[in-house]
């Protein structure tokens, strides 16, 4: 077992260091640079800065300082945001969006179990049809039309009622709610789907029929024998949600005022902020390995079928 | 069911727990008013990278020589008195203007900000050329200490000029000017400088008290600011940052803020749904937008008839109105904007820039005489643009017009921001969709963009009848004739259509009705809350 | 007569499908008594494992439905409950083991914890006692070292061992009727004796009634106190053992008999061989379902439904040829019932 973390650990290594190999020159390739700007510098100046932040230098020998850095853990400092270090954007931002997004994988994670259950339950009947009706507009529609009319809705109530129920982050736990409904909304409805056709699956199986033969009543025969079979697909693909959705959302964050990382991403990338967008990068990078790791050791506990380490 | 139960008591809990403090957008009895930004400024930094969201807060936190007053008339600020000749300025300090640590503002404290900005690190050092050296110290030609500014003694300043320069004065409001505590500036380092709020002094009507990295900003009135009986604010809080327009509306319509932009047409369409008591007023955000055409050898468009055909088949006004539909846009038909002042009034006032434009049949002409000058049957062009939804609209809509009325085919080069100013600094394009916003209120800040050795110059036009006239305004302390000469400079880009102006860009806003004397401001902090005051509620 | 445990009476299942209503099963009355063993064999698809799993309450509905008739467990309509009665019915006072272990038991749930949790709902015992007790099941159905096994998944046990684990969980309450639906078909040949060995064995120690479906003639003959003969939803024989081997009264019967090559046991021929095909359960004749491959159908067999006939010892048949003015000749081997009763 800790071979196998130790292999996957490995590969995960290479694998962020090929990622990050790739965007560093990939950024480097698009043309301009963290200094410019819509006003032009003179040339002196473009001197000067180049000289200062070491752009003056061949780009391998960038590339290396860069590894060197990255391997003392330091990002190095924003060229965008003044004095900030690369490491703190990213810590901060990411207890931010982790907060949202372990809140918002949870809504996701129960909301899609528990309404695939319904619609499997319910198969051809209405409460399926209602519930898939949600489904598909929760895949098809875009999460900042949801963010927006949520806030919208919120705002309205709040007018309505005399309420003040936060409708933006304002730091408290109440405050990432909404956001985080919204935010799960799109995993929640595609994992009500996967979790419908699995348990389907799962329903008309040998195993339940012998369970109903033992005289268990419905939710003892869901509870532990039809949820942990049909879950499996959902864990398969929780673990890349779970590290796409708490490295942040770009849209969520800034509509609902939530300091974040996805927030803080984009913004690198639009102002060419190199540090910081490698510094989000390889972070998440060396997240979404950590975490497909994670969720493959949990699969081995789930399925007793599948060991862990052994199976190829 | 019992689960349930427990979630509603729960639920019930947290919207118990929810009532926090929300409605504070302007709050008489603690003096206060909420804004909301964009962005988070880069740094607070006069000498960093320059950005209109920074200016916002360093026009509160600092003073400049000069600054606007209550009346948002130019006055005396850091300065009492000040005497301006053709050669150079002299600024005479009030001895009671001090900084948040009880030191006096010196001279010095200016000598010391206007070297840093002009040496050659500082992005914005050409804001500093008038002074003498300026621009040799920006090319690293000269150091710094010899630029062309003195302390006669601790409370009197000497600027010499390069050359004449009428609208200095106004110029020492700009953020670059501002004092800069050498302690503080040398303590820190240029990147921490002003990154904190502890790693600055302040000299303006206010203090940066809190500054939450990418959350919340707040501003405190300073009790060391010379003039601070005119200061009835205490606070200026700023509770988030967001460019998400519904959001910020969102925030208004909760009264958390004070003041909102309608940015566009949906928020507009929502406050006109929602008969908001709040009237709307419309600001100018100073800005130009127009199609600049690459005067490069070997382009299409270095071709004059060319340009004038194409400017000929496209409406501005269709522009505004139907394809942005953003309130409070206007159509622009020169470079120089509406707002800009004259040698008295405005200079919209003063000249007729409404020159007439020729019929749209003449476009066909001057598409044949192009085609045959540029010996092509075909012409395909290339138009680089970046932004959002409402640049793609107008993308198309020139798209449309050129091929449907001169059968000119555009491919549409939609770019990011940095890689669109990339691209047009090394000429790949064909026209680009430009703008460009005011660093000082004169018309030169508009008029020596397209003088020929401009960098900002990205289509590179060169008119040495326009550079002559550029260097003639330069020259003249004489309000009149240097108007005359921007004028004649407007007739010639008319004429040669080296751009293609289409609007100024604008727009409507909410301001709770409370809250007064407070500024819109095109030139220096927007909104400049300074002089803001709160009615009493009834 | 010994007491009847468990008695169908009549009993009729419906399916709705694409194609109109499958008439899956037509009116079927059998009983087993207790501790006796009651074989079932017919045809893939003539109704055996519809019939048991409607008293189980296992077939889905929709689309199934039971139309009509009882089942009386001791006297207890079990049709006539509700879900939630019934299901304190299942699994303590009838178990059942189904044709593939393998599937029918949770590869996510170990073998002791599947057990125990029959003990669990009905016993009400902790799952600690339940585990414990789950061993002695194990032990009783010879499976070595129950304690680790237990513990183990449905995958690391071979087939026959998890029939026997099935065995053990069906048998966890001492159910007064154990169904087993073609129990084992699957296994190997020792292995099916081993298994078929350890029900008789259970039996006799519990005194428990068995309803054994199979396809296995030879198991019929090892296992079977009584047979019920099904055809197309229908009970078209049954009888003791001896009665229906030896003493065969329907010609179905007898097409079952000489399709098997010889009555040993350990034969697996399948009962495939007689020709042509069993009618169509949407729209079944309206005479006897037989009589399109009967040897000895009679006009009569085609339109009139089909009565059934008993001998005194309770041997009875549905066929016509039983009926006092039927031909003598047609068939030889027939048996003649005195009197017919429907
Ligand atoms: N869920 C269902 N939906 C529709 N028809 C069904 C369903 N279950 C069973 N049937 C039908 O009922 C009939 C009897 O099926 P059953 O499973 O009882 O056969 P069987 O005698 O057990 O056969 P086998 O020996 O193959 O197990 C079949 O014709 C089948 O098509
Ligand atoms: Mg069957």
């Amino acid at each position: 077992m800790s071979k196998y973390v130790f292999k996957r650990l490995l590969s995960g290594f290479f694998t962020v260091f090929f990622i990050a190999t790739v965007t560093f020159f990939g950024m480097h390739a698009i043309p301009g640079d963290p200094l410019s700007s819509d006003k032009v510098m003179s040339e002196a100046s473009k001197e000067a800065l180049n000289k200062k932040y070491g752009f003056d230098k061949p780009l391998y020998e960038q590339y290396f300082i860069f590894l060197k850095n990255t391997a003392q853990g330091d990002f190095g400092m924003s060229f965008t945001k003044k004095g900030q270090d690369v490491n703190d954007i990213i810590k901060q931002g990411f207890s931010e969006s982790a907060k949202l997004g372990v809140l918002a994988i949870l809504f996701a994670a129960f909301g899609g179990i528990l309404w695939g259950a319904l619609t499997a339950k319910y198969r051809n009947k209405w409460p399926d049809y209602l519930i898939m009706i949600f489904v598909i507009l929760g895949i098809s529609v875009p999460s900042f039309v949801f963010a927006s009319f949520a806030q919208l809705f919120i705002v309205f109530l709040n007018q309505e009622l005399n309420l003040v129920f936060p409708y933006r982050g304002d730091g408290s736990f109440v405050s990432l709610l909404v956001p985080a409904l919204v935010l799960g909304l799109g995993t929640m409805a595609f994992l009500t789907r996967l979790m419908r056709s699995s348990l389907l699956e799962v329903i008309n199986s040998d195993f339940v029929r012998t369970a109903k033969a033992k005289g268990l009543n419905s939710w003892q025969i869901f509870k532990s024998h039809e949820l942990r079979n049909s879950i499996l697909p959902v864990i398969t693909i929780l673990g890349p949600a779970i590290a796409s959705i708490t490295t942040g959302s770009f849209v969520i964050e800034t509509i609902f005022t939530i300091p974040g990382l996805g927030k803080q991403f984009v913004e690198g990338v639009q102002q060419n902020d190199y540090t910081l967008i490698m510094g989000t990068t390889v972070f998440y990078g060396s997240f979404l390995v950590l975490m497909v790791l994670v969720v493959d050791i949990v699969y081995g506990f789930v399925d007793p079928r599948i060991k862990v380490g052994e199976s190829k | 069911m019992r689960i349930i139960n427990r979630f509603a008591v729960l639920f019930i809990l947290l919207l118990i727990s929810s009532c926090s403090e929300q409605g504070n957008g302007v709050d008489f009895n603690k003096r206060s008013v909420s804004v909301i930004i964009a962005a988070e400024p880069p740094t607070l930094s006069t000498v960093g990278p320059v950005s209109s969201i920074g200016i916002f807060f360093q026009g509160h936190i600092f003073e400049g020589l000069l600054r606007y007053d209550e009346n948002n008339k130019l006055s005396g600020g850091v300065a009492e008195k000040w005497e301006i000749t053709p050669e150079g300025a002299t600024f005479h300090l009030r001895k009671n203007a001090k900084w948040s640590d009880g030191r006096v503002v010196t001279a010095h404290d200016f000598i010391y900000a206007w070297r840093l900005g002009a040496s050659p690190e500082n992005e914005y050092n050409f804001i500093t050329f008038p002074m003498k050296n300026a621009s040799k110290i920006a090319e690293g030609k000269l150091t710094s200490d010899k630029l062309g500014v003195t302390a006669v003694d601790d409370f009197t300043l000497k600027v010499d000029f390069e050359a004449p320069c009428a609208y200095f004065p106004a110029l020492t409001t700009f953020t670059t000017y501002m004092p800069i505590r050498q302690d503080s500036f040398e303590k820190w380092g240029a990147d921490k400088y002003a990154v904190d709020p502890e790693k600055m002094f302040y000299n303006g009507p206010f203090v940066l008290t809190e500054w939450k990295h990418g959350v919340s900003l707040k501003m405190t009135k300073n009790n060391y600011y010379w003039d601070k009986e005119k200061i009835w604010l205490n606070e200026i809080n700023v509770p988030a940052i967001t460019d998400q327009s519904t959001t910020r509306f969102n925030m208004f319509i909760s009264k958390d803020v004070c003041m909102v932009n309608l940015e566009d047409s949906n928020s507009l369409k929502s406050a006109l749904k929602r008969r908001l008591e709040t009237p709307m007023k419309s600001f100018s955000s100073g800005f130009i937008s127009y199609l600049e055409f690459n005067n490069r050898e070997g382009r299409p468009t270095a071709n004059k008839n060319l340009r004038k055909a194409i400017s000929l088949v496209i409406n501005r006004s269709d522009i505004v109105n139907k394809v942005l539909g953003i309130p409070g846009y206007k159509p622009g038909s020169t470079m120089f904007p509406s707002w800009l002042g004259g040698y008295e009034k405005l200079l919209h006032e003063e000249y007729d820039f409404n020159l007439p434009l020729e019929s749209l049949s003449e476009a066909q002409k001057y598409l044949a005489l192009a085609k045959e000058e540029l010996g092509m049957e075909e012409i395909t062009l290339t138009y680089l643009y970046s932004g959002g939804p409402s640049t793609d609209g107008m993308a198309v809509y020139i798209q449309e017009q050129l091929m449907n009325k001169l059968g000119i085919k555009v491919n549409l080069d939609k770019q990011i921001f940095k890689i669109r100013i990339a691209k047009s600094l090394s000429g790949e394009f064909d026209f680009l969709g430009g703008g460009w916003g005011p660093d000082y209120n004169d018309p030169m800040t508009f008029g020596d963009l397209l003088a020929s050795w401009n960098q900002n110059n990205r289509g590179k036009f060169k008119n040495e009848k326009y550079d002559a006239l550029v260097v003639q305004a330069n020259n003249s302390v004489d309000q009149k004739e240097r108007m005359d000469c921007f004028y004649e400079m407007h007739k010639i880009l008319h004429e040669e259509v080296p751009v293609f102006p289409i609007f100024e860009s604008g727009g409507i806003y909410l301001a709770d009705p409370r809250l007064k004397g407070f500024f819109r401001n095109i030139i220096g902090s927007d909104p400049q809350l300074t002089y803001a005051r709160i009615e009493e509620d009834e | 007569m010994a007491e009847k445990v468990l008695d169908i009476q009549n009993l009729k299942v419906e399916f709705d499908t694409h194609g109109g209503i499958v008439q899956a099963v037509r009116g079927v009355s059998y009983s087993v008594e207790k501790g006796k063993t009651l074989a079932v064999v017919g045809e893939s698809g003539c109704g055996k494992s519809v019939t048991v799993q409607s008293i189980m309450g296992l077939i889905p509905k929709p689309p199934g439905r039971v139309t009509q008739g009882k089942a009386l467990l001791n006297g207890v309509d079990l049709l006539s409950l509700s879900d939630k009665e019934s299901r304190q019915y299942r699994g303590r006072d009838i178990g059942m083991i189904f044709q593939d272990a393998m599937s029918s038991l949770n590869p996510t749930m170990t073998v002791g914890e599947q057990i125990a949790e029959t003990l669990q709902i009905h016993k009400g015992m902790s799952k600690q006692d339940a585990l414990k007790k789950a061993v002695n099941l194990l032990d009783l159905t010879r499976i070595p070292e129950a304690h680790k096994r237990i513990k183990q998944y449905p995958f690391e046990f071979s087939g026959g061992m998890l029939q026997r684990a099935m065995i053990a969980m069906s048998i966890a309450c001492k159910p007064q009727v154990l169904i087993a639906d073609e129990p084992t078909t699957a296994l190997d040949v020792t292995v099916q004796d081993q298994v078929l060995e350890l029900m008789k064995d259970l039996q006799r120690e519990e005194g428990m009634a068995i309803i054994l479906i199979t396809h296995d003639l030879g198991v019929v003959a090892k296992m079977a106190d009584d047979v019920a003969v099904m055809y197309a939803g229908e009970i078209v024989e049954s009888g003791t053992v001896d009665e229906v081997f030896y003493k065969s009264a329907h010609p179905y019967t007898l097409g079952l008999k000489s399709a098997m090559p010889s009555m040993e046991r350990n034969s697996h021929t399948g009962l495939v061989s007689i020709d042509g095909t069993p009618p169509d359960l949407f729209n079944p004749p309206q005479g006897c379902a037989y009589t399109a491959r009967c040897p000895a159908a009679m006009k009569l067999c085609r339109s009139r439904k089909v009565e059934i006939f008993s001998s005194e010892s309770g041997h009875r048949s549905q066929c016509w040829l039983h009926h006092k003015e039927a031909p003598v000749s047609v068939t030889a081997p027939i048996n003649r019932f005195s009197g017919a009763e429907v």
